[in-house]
């Protein structure tokens, strides 16, 4: 047995129980979704966590390692185990949330002083539930931007979607690997997303032009029909804007002048011609992110230079 | 005292020069590639450093149980000594592609070909 410490309370952990089972056995609260430790709802930081079983830090990065997160419904700590206080939630007064498509809703959260670098995501806590959300704007807008995805019969992204000016929510800190910095400031960007995987990659986007990304930054959002491109039209003026940005949106179940017919996992590899010197930043379906991410390794694509955000989400979640 | 295998052949920097090379060998072999198509790429990215290091003579310390167990899963869906040389040729193939000396080569080789049976299960 070993204990965990939380906000001062010192709670015991049994041989072989996860800190989220050891948690909610004691009467936590403790924020959960897939219990498999695909969804990231569970995110968590300790003190020092390097004890911790490796399931531990499934799909975290290094840095967020060295800042002490992990997945509480994988940790089975052998070892004391110190949480860090919750500083997370926030709550945050709605702005604004306008439908973009049949299925979409841009939702924009009040966010002055809140830190975190486009492209990570957070949190979004509603009424006992939470999920992992992108957040779609850039640090100097002010304001928090997300692309909500309305999934019919889901738990979460109804309740969303249905947010008006004025309600609040609460958010986490933002986390996440999936942003703009230094390693790939030489390189071309591939920047590629399926649905409302947009959402990160538009951060990224406004990062990468406010750092004056010397290379070429492509930018691909793949859709059925041509609703699903919910952007479209504000990234055709961002276009024209910077010279050195080209969209290339596609579709499946439509053939429209202008846009690529078929999938992005197919259309993608072969028109790059210098894989080696590109950066990828993936977003979207997990099976769509698993995919692309392979063909582009296979590519030649260096494996450090391609950051994905599976969209994960499993069955049965609460 | 004479310089380690791992040193020699560069340590941590020449690992992680080998293995997106060793790593996009593997996938695109047909004879393994199946073994290891089912897990995320961030892990496989992870443990095909953990079996560099290894075969670099390196720090990593793995017991023959630890071969065993680590691959046992593995062996229930066929894994053979076909799989074992194909695993070794790429091996090869590899340092080769960096200019990695034919001696070093051979004595990498020699590391991973002592766990054949612990990873066969044998
Ligand atoms: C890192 C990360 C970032 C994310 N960012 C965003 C984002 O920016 N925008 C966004 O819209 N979503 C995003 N998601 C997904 C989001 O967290 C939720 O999973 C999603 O909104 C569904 O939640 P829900 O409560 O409505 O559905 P749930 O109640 O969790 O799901 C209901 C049922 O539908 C199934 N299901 C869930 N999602 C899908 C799907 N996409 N397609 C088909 N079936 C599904 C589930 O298996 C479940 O059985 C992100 C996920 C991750 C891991
Ligand atoms: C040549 C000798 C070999 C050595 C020294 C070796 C070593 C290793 C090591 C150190 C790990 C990582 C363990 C961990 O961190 O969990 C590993 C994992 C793995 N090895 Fe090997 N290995 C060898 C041969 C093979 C062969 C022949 C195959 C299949 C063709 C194979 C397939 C795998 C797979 C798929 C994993 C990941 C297992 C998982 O987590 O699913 N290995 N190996
Ligand atoms: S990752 Fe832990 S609950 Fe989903």
């Amino acid at each position: 047995m070993s204990r965990i410490v939380h906000e001062g309370r010192s709670l015991e952990c049994r041989f072989d129980e996860t800190v989220l089972e050891a948690l909610l056995r004691q009467g936590v609260d403790a924020p959960y979704s897939c219990r498999a430790g695909v969804c990231h709802a569970c995110l968590c930081r300790g003190e020092d966590v390097s004890a911790l079983n490796p399931e531990s830090f499934r799909g975290l990065s290094a840095e967020q390692r060295a800042d002490g997160w992990f997945l509480t419904c994988q940790a089975k700590p052998v070892e004391d185990l110190h949480l860090r206080d919750a500083a997370g939630l926030r709550k945050c007064r709605v702005l604004s949330n306008r439908q973009v498509a049949p299925d979409v809703f841009i939702l924009r959260l009040e966010g002055k002083d809140f830190t975190y670098r486009p492209g990570q995501f957070l949190l979004l806590h509603c009424q006992g539930l939470s999920r992992p959300y992108s957040i779609a704007s850039h640090p100097a807008e002010g304001y928090l931007e997300f692309h909500i995805r309305k999934l019919e019969g889901g738990a979460l992204s109804p309740l969303l979607c249905a947010l008006r000016t004025g309600d609040s929510v609460d958010i986490s800190e933002a986390a996440g690997s999936c942003h703009y910095g230094s390693p790939h400031a030489t390189s071309d960007l591939v920047l590629a997303a399926t649905g409302t995987g947009l959402a990160p990659l538009m951060g990224v986007l406004k990062d990468a032009i406010k750092k004056e990304h010397p290379g070429w930054i492509f930018l691909f959002h793949g859709g059925r029909v041509k609703s699903d491109l919910y952007l479209d039209d504000e990234i055709r003026v961002l276009m024209k804007k910077h010279p050195r940005l080209l969209y290339r949106p596609a579709l499946t179940r439509d053939s429209l002048p202008g846009y690529a017919s078929g999938r992005l996992t197919e259309l993608i590899p072969p028109l790059l011609k210098t894989p080696q010197q590109c950066s990828a930043f993936l977003c979207g379906h997990p099976d769509f992110v698993r995919e692309l991410r392979l063909k582009l390794f296979l590519a030649g694509l260096p494996s450090a230079r391609i950051l994905a955000d599976a969209f994960s989400h499993t069955k049965g979640a609460t | 005292m004479a310089q380690s295998l791992f040193e020699r052949i560069g340590g941590e920097a020449a690992v992680n020069a080998a293995v997106d090379l060793f790593y996009r060998k593997v996938l695109s072999d047909s004879r393994i590639s199946h073994f290891f198509s089912t897990v995320d790429m961030d892990r496989q990215i992870a443990k095909q450093k953990a079996f560099l290091t290894f075969a670099f003579g390196g720090p990593a310390q793995y017991s023959g149980k630890d071969m065993r167990t680590g691959h046992a899963h593995l062996v229930k869906m066929g894994l053979n000594d076909s799989h074992f040389d194909a695993v070794l040729e790429n091996l090869g193939a590899t340092l080769k592609e960096l200019g990695v000396p034919d001696a070093l080569i051979g004595e990498a080789a020699a590391i991973a070909e002592s766990t054949r049976k612990d990873v066969l299960g044998k």
